[in-house]
Formats: C-alpha cells, sequence, structure tokens
C-alpha cells in the first residue's frame, strides 16, 4: 500500500471462455487492455466496482473478479503497484523464448471493443512500465 | 506399454461425455463458477493467471510415440505451439480455451490418456523412476507396480475428496531418480529378506511451506499386500488428517503431529483387518500387469559393438553428449538416453510440437516406441542401441535439444512460477534462464550440481531439495529470492536450508555464482561435488562469501 498516493483501483477478472485477463471499461465492457478502464478513486466507487464485477460473474461473462491497486502517472496512464498484477497484464515475461510459441488468432468477439480506442496494445506497450527483467 | 481395457476406455470415454456436458452447461450459465471449479479440477483444468491450463497425467512417465504426437497436435491444434513437462512427469498446456477441453479430452482418450486426478484432493499421477525397465541397477521394473496403484487409485470412491492432495513415486533401484521420500507415499521395490520381491514403504515426505523428508513405516512389506497396506494407509489418513486448515492436512503434518510410531501402529492394526481380503494381488494378477511392461525385443550386438565415434573424426560434442546424456542400459549394446529440455538459456521443460514430433519419431525408429518424462523436466528415451547413439543426436541436434548437460548446473528445474502461476509471488524461468547463461561456459568444470527453483512456498520447483534451492517469495510488492543450499531429493535426501537474507531477480543470479565460485575455490579436487564438498564444508564460507562484504 503506498501511501504518498491516494490508492486508485481498477477492476479486473478473467474471461469465462479463455480465462484471458479482462478490465472494465467505461462502456461496461470487459476489455483485454487497460486503456479505458474504469477507475475508482473512493471506497463507494471501488464498492460499486466490485458489485459490477459480482453481476457480470452471475452473468457467466467473467470468473475471478477482484480491484487491482493502480498507480497513476501525470499523463494519466495507468501502471499496476503489484509486481505480480504487472506481469498478470503484461503477460508471461518469457514467450519469446518458448520453443514453438505461435501468438494466438485475434479473438473476433472482441474487435468491436476496440473500434474507436485506437490500435490494440502490444504485448511490449502493455509491459512497458514494469518490465523488469531479471538480470 | 500398459494398453487399456475395455473397462479402461469406456471409463474414459464416459468422463469425457460428463464433462463435455458440463462445460456446456457453465457457458450455458446453468452452473456457476463454484458449482463448476471443482469439476473441472477433477478434470486437470485450472484457471491460471492469464488463462486456463490443462494438466494430462502421464502415468509413471511413460509415454508412446502415437501420445506424443497427439500432445504435439493438440499443442498445434487448441494451443499455443508447445507444452510444458512438469516436475511430476506431466505435461501442461497453457492457453486452452474452456470451450475447446471436451474435445481435447476426447483427443487424448483416443490415444488412452486423460486428465483426471492431475488436481484435486485425490491420489495423484503415480510417479516411478524414469529409467524404469531399462536401467540394471533395477530388482524389476517398478511400473507394473504404478499402474496397479493408479488402477486402484483411479475414482477410488473413499479416497476422492481426502483432506489434501496425495502422491505416491515408486522406485526399484538403491539409486533414487524419481525423489521418493519427497511423496506422501514412497515405495522402494526390492527383494526382501526371503527373496521374494516386496516393498520398503515411506510416508508423510513432501515439500511445500513444511517440508519432510519420508519416514520408513515398514521395511519389508511382500508385494501381493500391496494395495492392502496402501489402502490402510490411506484410511488412516483418510480418517485422522486435518480437514480445518488445508496448510496442516497432508500426512507429512500428520505424522510430524501424532509420530511415526502411533501412526504405524494404527495402519498395522487396520492392515491386519483388512490384508488377506479383497485387495490382497494374486500371482496372476502382477504377473498379468507385468506382462504389459515386458521388456521389448533387444537385438544382441555384434561383438565389440561400441558408442563412440564408430566412424570417422572423433567428435568432442558427441563425446560429451555421451557423457552427460546417456546412462547404462541393462541390455549389453544398448543405452539410456536423456533428452535435455534445458537449452542454454531456454524455458526448463518446454517442447515446441515440433520438437515433440521430433522426439516421438525418433523413440519410434530408436527406442521401441517409447519415451520417458523425468522428473527433472528431461525426457528419456529409454532403449536405444549403441549403434543408433549417433543418429539419435543428430536428430536432436536439429531440433535444438542435444545440449550435453544432464545433472549439470544448467539442468535446472523451474516451476512455471509468476510468468504463468496464479499462486506465484515470483518468476522462476527467467532466473533459470539467467542462471544458465552466465553460467553455461563453466559448467564441465563445475561437474554435479542441481539447482531448483520455485515462484512461491508451494514448491512445485522443489527448491527443498536443490543442492541450491531458489525461493521466489513478494516483498514489497516486488519480487525477492530466497537461496538454500545443501538439499537433495536423491537416495541421499535432505532438505536445503536458508543462507540468510534474501535477493534482488539480479542479485540472486550474482548469488548463485558466488555459491558455485566458492565451491570451485574449496573443492579438494574436481571429483568432489558440489554437495560433497558442502557437507563438508558447511554452510559458513559460502555465507561469508554471500553476505561478508555487504555487512
Amino acid at each position: 500500500m503506498s501511501k504518498s498516493t491516494t490508492s486508485i483501483s481498477v477492476l479486473t477478472a478473467n474471461r469465462l471462455s479463455d480465462g484471458a485477463v479482462v478490465f472494465l471499461d467505461f462502456d461496461g465492457v470487459w476489455v483485454e487492455s487497460l486503456r479505458g478502464a474504469v477507475v475508482a478513486r473512493s471506497p463507494d466507487e471501488a464498492r460499486a466496482l466490485e458489485s459490477r464485477g459480482a453481476f457480470d460473474a452471475a452473468r457467466n461473462i467473467v470468473v475471478e473478479h477482484y480491484l487491482v491497486e493502480m498507480h497513476e502517472a501525470e499523463d494519466g496512464s495507468l501502471t499496476p503497484v503489484r509486481f505480480r498484477e504487472r506481469v498478470r497484464l503484461g503477460g508471461p515475461s518469457i514467450l519469446g523464448d518458448v520453443p514453438g510459441y505461435v501468438e494466438a488468432a485475434p479473438v473476433v468477439r472482441q474487435a468491436h471493443h476496440d473500434v474507436g480506442k485506437g490500435r490494440p496494445q502490444t504485448h511490449e506497450e502493455r509491459l512497458e512500465g514494469s518490465h523488469a527483467e531479471a538480470a | 506399454m500398459y494398453r487399456y481395457d475395455e473397462f479402461d476406455a469406456e471409463f474414459v470415454r464416459q468422463r469425457v461425455a460428463q464433462f463435455r456436458d458440463q462445460v456446456g452447461r457453465r457457458v450455458k450459465g446453468e452452473l456457476t463458477e463454484d458449482e463448476f471449479r471443482p469439476l473441472r479440477l477433477m478434470n486437470g483444468l485450472y484457471l491460471q493467471l492469464h488463462a486456463y491450463m490443462l494438466r494430462i497425467a502421464v502415468p509413471y512417465g511413460t509415454l508412446s510415440s502415437l501420445q506424443m504426437r497427439k500432445l504435439a497436435h493438440i499443442a498445434r491444434t487448441y494451443d499455443r505451439g508447445y507444452g510444458h513437462f512438469t516436475t511430476r512427469q506431466n505435461l501442461q498446456f497453457n492457453w486452452p480455451a474452456l470451450s475447446d477441453i471436451p474435445d481435447i479430452l476426447a483427443e487424448l482418450a483416443e490415444v488412452e490418456m486423460h486428465a483426471i486426478q492431475t488436481s484435486g484432493n485425490c491420489i495423484r499421477n503415480v510417479t516411478a523412476d524414469h529409467f524404469a525397465g531399462a536401467t540394471a541397477e533395477e530388482v524389476a521394473d517398478p511400473r507394473p507396480y504404478a499402474e496397479i496403484i493408479r488402477q486402484w487409485s483411479s475414482l477410488h470412491p473413499e479416497f476422492s475428496f481426502l483432506p489434501r492432495k496425495f502422491k505416491v513415486a515408486v522406485i526399484a533401484s538403491e539409486h533414487d531418480r524419481a525423489a521418493m521420500q519427497l511423496h506422501d507415499i514412497g515405495l522402494h521395490l526390492k527383494r526382501l529378506a526371503d527373496g521374494r520381491l516386496g516393498f520398503a514403504v515411506y510416508v508423510g515426505g513432501g515439500m511445500g511451506r513444511t517440508p519432510f523428508i519420508a519416514k520408513k513405516i515398514r521395511d519389508e512389506l511382500p508385494e501381493e499386500h500391496l494395495l492392502s497396506y496402501l489402502e490402510a494407509i490411506l484410511r488412516v489418513y483418510n480418517m485422522q488428517g486435518r480437514r480445518d486448515n488445508k496448510y496442516k492436512a497432508r500426512i507429512k503434518i500428520l505424522i510430524h503431529e501424532a509420530g511415526i510410531e502411533a501412526i504405524a501402529a494404527e495402519v498395522e492394526e487396520e492392515w491386519q483387518r483388512i490384508r488377506e481380503g479383497a485387495l490382497k494381488l494374486p500371482e496372476d494378477e502382477i504377473k498379468r500387469i507385468a506382462d504389459y511392461f515386458a521388456p521389448p525385443q533387444f537385438v544382441a550386438p555384434p561383438a565389440g559393438a561400441s558408442a563412440r565415434s564408430p566412424i570417422g573424426a572423433p567428435d568432442a560434442a558427441f563425446e560429451r553428449w555421451i557423457a552427460r546424456n546417456t546412462h547404462a542400459h541393462k541390455q549389453r549394446g544398448y543405452a539410456i538416453v536423456t533428452i535435455s529440455l534445458k537449452p542454454i538459456g531456454g524455458v526448463p521443460g518446454d517442447a515446441s510440437a515440433a520438437q515433440m514430433d521430433a522426439v516421438a519419431d525418433l523413440a519410434e525408429r530408436y527406442s521401441f516406441d517409447e519415451v520417458r518424462v523425468t522428473h527433472e523436466q528431461n525426457l528419456v528415451l529409454p532403449h536405444v542401441r549403441l549403434a543408433d547413439l549417433r543418429a539419435v543426436y543428430g536428430g536432436l541436434m536439429e531440433i535444438g535439444l542435444a545440449e550435453a548437460n544432464v545433472g549439470l548446473v544448467t539442468d535446472i528445474i523451474a516451476c512455471p512460477g509468476l510468468d504463468y502461476c496464479a499462486l506465484a509471488n515470483a518468476r522462476s524461468i527467467p532466473i533459470a534462464q539467467r542462471i544458465s547463461e552466465r553460467l553455461a561456459a563453466r559448467q564441465d568444470q563445475i561437474g554435479d550440481l542441481k539447482i531448483k527453483i520455485s515462484g512461491c512456498i508451494n514448491a512445485c520447483g522443489h527448491h527443498h531439495v536443490g543442492h541450491i534451492g531458489i525461493l521466489g517469495v513478494e516483498k514489497r510488492g516486488e519480487e525477492h529470492y530466497q537461496l538454500l543450499l545443501g538439499g537433495s531429493g536423491a537416495e541421499d535426501a535432505a532438505l536445503a536450508t536458508i543462507t540468510g537474507p534474501g535477493f534482488g531477480p539480479a542479485g540472486i543470479v550474482d548469488a548463485v555464482e558466488k555459491v558455485v565460485d566458492t565451491y570451485l575455490k574449496l573443492r579438494k579436487d574436481p571429483k568432489e561435488a558440489f554437495l560433497s564438498a558442502y557437507g563438508r564444508l558447511g554452510s559458513a564460507p559460502f555465507k561469508e562469501a554471500l553476505y561478508a562484504a555487504a555487512a
């Protein structure tokens, strides 16, 4: 828990269909990017987000929802406070070294969520700010 | 190899159909996650950090070429092109979609495989010496007994909801390649005083947050009593094991708290009651199962046959590979080949679909169609003619799996760690990669040295029994690593001890190098391996090297 900044958080979960890490965005859609994620800046807002998570879990859209504590930079960009959450957001740090690794095909059902939000982030961009390769 | 009979095949088919129905109901919302979770776990399906993970059982680590090709096919068709071999001789896929799982399980059933009891508080996949049936050191092949235990424990109604998971390993040599003493039950097949086959039975070993070396509960158990005695142990554990606290629920805690004598007495009482009952193994039934594991039709070698560069100029790299990655076979003219899944700087235990297919081809052509998975996350071709070693080596070179490092400092066990695992606190794989890269050039000079890395206290990476163990923890939200020294998972089983304050991700690699440098400086001669030197020297000089400068 950081003392110097106000605790802010976003709502995350795993998508039921494929387990992918998703965040709730301003349109109430679960997306794979932090971009556009709803930010809770008070306990009340956090509670509201959690209720939304429970609601969408009950609707069988997501599982294992919880709030992730974030740092907010001056430009508004968000970075998870815990290293664990940075890896969870960025994906495995070692995929470039995995023999035979094939990037997943784009998820068609997600495509419309990205409309108007610019191109999806690359793996590197998502890791940015959290990339701490050992040694 | 064991072949499913009609009962086995029908049972697995039914299970696939059941799970297909359950997945369908989950997706439609007829089952909640709380209702579905235990069902998916019973079928080996976890939800990890980034995706679902399917853990597929490889009974006692034995695979046919057909099965290996099926795993490659699944990796290619349903996953992201690779699989991960685990410290329990299993295989994990890291990215399957929920809706594909029934089809994956149906494909596995076609080749007599499944994911049943690879999770949950039940008797898990039974592991065995990966040199079983091939090494001259064994009194008999331990796998028929592992198969008998598998059949007895599969969906055993009394033991499907134990206090906690339960792991069994079987070996048949004095040399323990299966970390037998780190299992809930460890079985050592041996000749009894009367010359018959039987077991020394160990109980209460395990790693995790409270590690224990197993204690011997019975020195001589005749083979026909294997199941009745295991049933007696499981029954005592099932009744008395703690269910109030999952961290104290393993049998190791029961034995630690009640004492081995008290538990042994209760097991004995129960066993005396049931030993002559339905579980007593008829001799012909043991033989029927053993026949599945009959040795292949070995061909006697021509006189003077040798593994060493038969044709052409001497090849130093091939000779190194022979020295490190092959072991003596019980049959003259053959060798056991270990395929290292630890390329320098690579991801321990990962294999691509193409590599799996190529290994299957090599096994079919040169090893009587058999592959083994080791608990050290390597593969084994158990029966290779000496005359074929060159061809096998060449085949492995083509797929990047010819690293001659078995048992060396770069042959590192690492759990998936925070790169994949929802339980992990720190990454394991990148630490293994950096250590491998750092020490590769000196690995032959360093000699036998086992490094084992876990990303959390659950110890899937066996850090407690590493000659050098590394445990990832979370400190103020960041990755941090504790260093342990002096453990062993072999016949000289020992638990490693923590050296002192931990290190950051970069610091831990430096720390390992300091330990290695200290060993090289202080060893009597190159024949004194790290663990022996550590036993002689104690921890003091290593701690001095690690912490003195900082103090």
